[in-house]
């Protein structure tokens, strides 16, 4: 029997597609995320890459990758399932915010805009999926003791590493303190400011399995289109009426 | 300004140092924000909100009078005005400070008027809270100006503008559909039942404190009474509805409630000290038995709020969330730190000052004998 091996990565598959929705003036793209259970080997470097990414602070994470044990020995097995922001399109997190500070974008991406966020996290309990956190300012330097040296002092660290503060949503946002997005909500916003800029999301990128895909889905010809055709789809809390655009194959 | 009794110096005294040792906690929450909280992103309500919600509570006496007056006629109560628009107004201040210092950018306060969003029951809440805190200063404007006729206006009105305000509260807990317990449309009616409930106790020992007739006190008991039975039968009955829906994060959330340490919480003070013993005082018909059961309720409602707010977030809103990523602020436990509780002991000595204070400021306000409408 012969074996057809694929010939392309999806990844080069999916930069192309990305290159075709954001060269498609005609049309604003739908964003999707596909991941694909059978394939995620629970490496949790999505979770790694999307806080490098974001610069995400101590307790705030985008991506986390879900553990669970099936079955009893001698029959067990993992499954693990990431879960970034399910990028509702009936998104239970917007409406309860009392100052406009998130909303659905054009492009079907909840976005959050930290310089009107007043910090109450109505939204982080009106999301059914958890996937809002919110940022209490925590730095990984807080326990660094304070000895001379680049990588030992404190001081040196919170001037470097710690201050850094991502270019979400294309904005530089200074120095962390307790300027925003410390005490805001945050949450995964499919790496826009990456995206509009001809990159694939972070988490993307670094998934060794290739099981998370991204792209277009008003493209039929884009890869996410033809697998959310599979008939190994399902979508988290379906019942909800949340309608996320985030597909999982099981 | 009145003088002062030995009493109302040692009250004073007492509320001046509950402020200063409480400060801190201010200054922590001015300096350092939601980062000096216990506070993490699946338990991101906690004390704050409690207490928030125990001196909203405390604010509904207003509600109660209103009602008593104008639609049952019992015009007798019309002495206690005075006394409770002065309550209501201090303890909405009180609630407005603790949630204001639980917000992560409390200098963003100004949005809810220039760009509310009114699908939020939480903005509604900003508009009624004002509402009802505009009515009766107003009503304390006119009380003491002898205004009858603008005071029994500003008492109709605060009747609507009180349920809505009430009921708004439980109504953002009642719009998180998905959250086991909170969500649901029998909760906006919970909170009016436990707002009137604490607001009606805090009333009845008012009127007692400030020696008011005891036929006034008596008669606002038999209302503590009939609201501590209400307020239970709705707990059980939210109680027997969830374990028996058959939903599991709604039964973890219960037995969450029920058990442990919130269940000691629940068991102890909430139901205890809330509620068995208020009843058995209030059941003696003596005035100061009848104070002392509505005091019982007053010390109880925080732990009331406390195992509504907190305990129902111990449950993950997705099986194996809280093991996914290790971080204290993505815990499903909470401890307030020292500075949340120092945030209570001041909002308290806040109240405590405003009561004290009060009949000496606005002396006019505490008249007793006369009728104010």
């Amino acid at each position: 029997m012969r074996v057809t091996l694929a010939t392309e990565d999806p990844l080069i598959t999916m930069q192309r597609d990305l290159k075709r929705a954001l060269e498609n003036k005609t049309a604003k793209a739908r964003w999707v995320m596909v991941i694909d259970l059978a394939k995620c080997i629970g490496c949790h470097a999505c979770t790694v890459a999307c806080a490098t990414e974001n610069a995400l602070p101590p307790g705030v994470v985008y991506r986390p990758v879900m553990e669970e044990e099936i079955g009893e020995y001698p029959n067990v097995s993992r499954r693990f399932l990431p879960r970034p922001c399910m990028q509702c399109q009936n998104p239970p997190c917007v409406p309860v915010c009392p100052v406009q500070a998130t909303w659905k974008d054009d492009e079907g991406v909840t976005v959050v805009d930290y310089e009107k966020c007043i910090g109450c996290r109505f939204c982080l309990k009106a999301c059914p999926y958890g996937a809002r956190t919110s940022d209490f300012g925590e730095a990984y330097s807080k326990n660094t003791p304070e000895l001379d040296g680049v990588l030992l002092g404190r001081t040196n660290v919170e001037q470097g590493y710690a201050k850094r503060t991502a270019a979400e949503y294309d904005k530089e946002w200074g120095d962390r303190k307790r300027n925003s997005p410390v005490g805001n909500a945050r949450k995964c916003h499919f790496c826009l400011h990456r995206v509009h800029n001809g990159q694939l999301p972070s988490c993307v990128t670094s998934c060794v399995g290739r099981a998370t895909l991204f792209g277009d889905l008003n493209d039929p010809a884009s890869l996410v289109h033809k697998m959310v055709a599979s008939p190994r789809v399902m979508r988290l809390k379906e019942h909800l009426g949340t309608d996320p655009h985030v597909y999982y194959l099981t | 300004m009145q003088a002062a009794s030995p009493t109302a110096k040692m009250l004073t005294g007492l509320a001046l140092l509950g402020l200063l040792g409480g400060a801190w906690g201010i200054i922590e929450a001015l300096m350092y924000g939601t980062h000096a909280t216990g506070l993490g992103s699946f338990v991101p309500w906690g004390l704050g909100v409690a207490l928030y919600l125990t001196f909203l509570g405390f604010s509904a006496g207003g509600l109660p009078l209103a009602l008593a007056t104008t639609v049952f006629g019992k015009h007798e109560y019309e002495e206690l005005s005075g006394l409770v628009a002065w309550t209501v107004v201090v303890t909405e201040l009180c609630a407005g400070l603790a949630i204001i210092l639980d917000l992560g950018h409390m200098e963003r306060m100004y949005r809810f008027m220039t760009a509310p969003s009114f699908t939020s029951p939480m903005a509604w809440m900003f508009v009624f809270f004002n509402a009802l805190l505009l009515v009766y200063l107003l009503k304390i404007y006119n009380l003491l100006n002898k205004n009858a006729v603008w005071v029994h206006r500003l008492t109709m009105i605060s009747v609507p503008v009180a349920l809505l305000f009430y009921g708004t509260n439980g109504y953002i807990f009642g719009v998180l559909v998905t959250h086991p317990v909170w969500g649901g449309p029998l909760i906006p009616f919970y909170f009016i039942v436990a707002a009137l409930m604490a607001g009606t106790a805090l009333m009845c020992f008012l009127s007692w404190a400030f020696n008011y007739k005891a036929k006034l006190t008596m008669g606002v008991g038999y209302g503590v009474l009939a609201l501590i039975l209400l307020f239970a039968l709705l707990e059980i009955l939210i109680g027997l509805t969830g374990f028996q829906s058959g939903d599991t994060d709604t039964r973890l959330t219960l037995k969450a409630i029920l058990s442990g340490s919130n269940g000691l919480v629940f068991w102890s003070l909430h139901v205890g000290l809330g509620m068995v013993i208020p009843v058995f005082l209030l059941l003696r018909h003596t005035v100061g038995s009848t104070a002392l059961g509505s005091f019982c309720v007053m010390a109880s409602f925080l732990a009331t709020r406390w195992v509504f707010v907190i305990p129902p977030q111990s449950v993950p809103p997705l099986p194996g969330l809280d093991q996914a990523f290790i971080h204290e602020r993505l815990a499903l436990t909470y401890t307030p730190h020292l500075g949340e509780w120092l945030v209570v002991l001041f909002v308290f000595s806040l109240s405590l000052l405003g009561f004290v204070l009060g009949p000496r400021l606005l002396p006019g306000l505490f008249q007793q004998g006369g009728k104010n409408v």
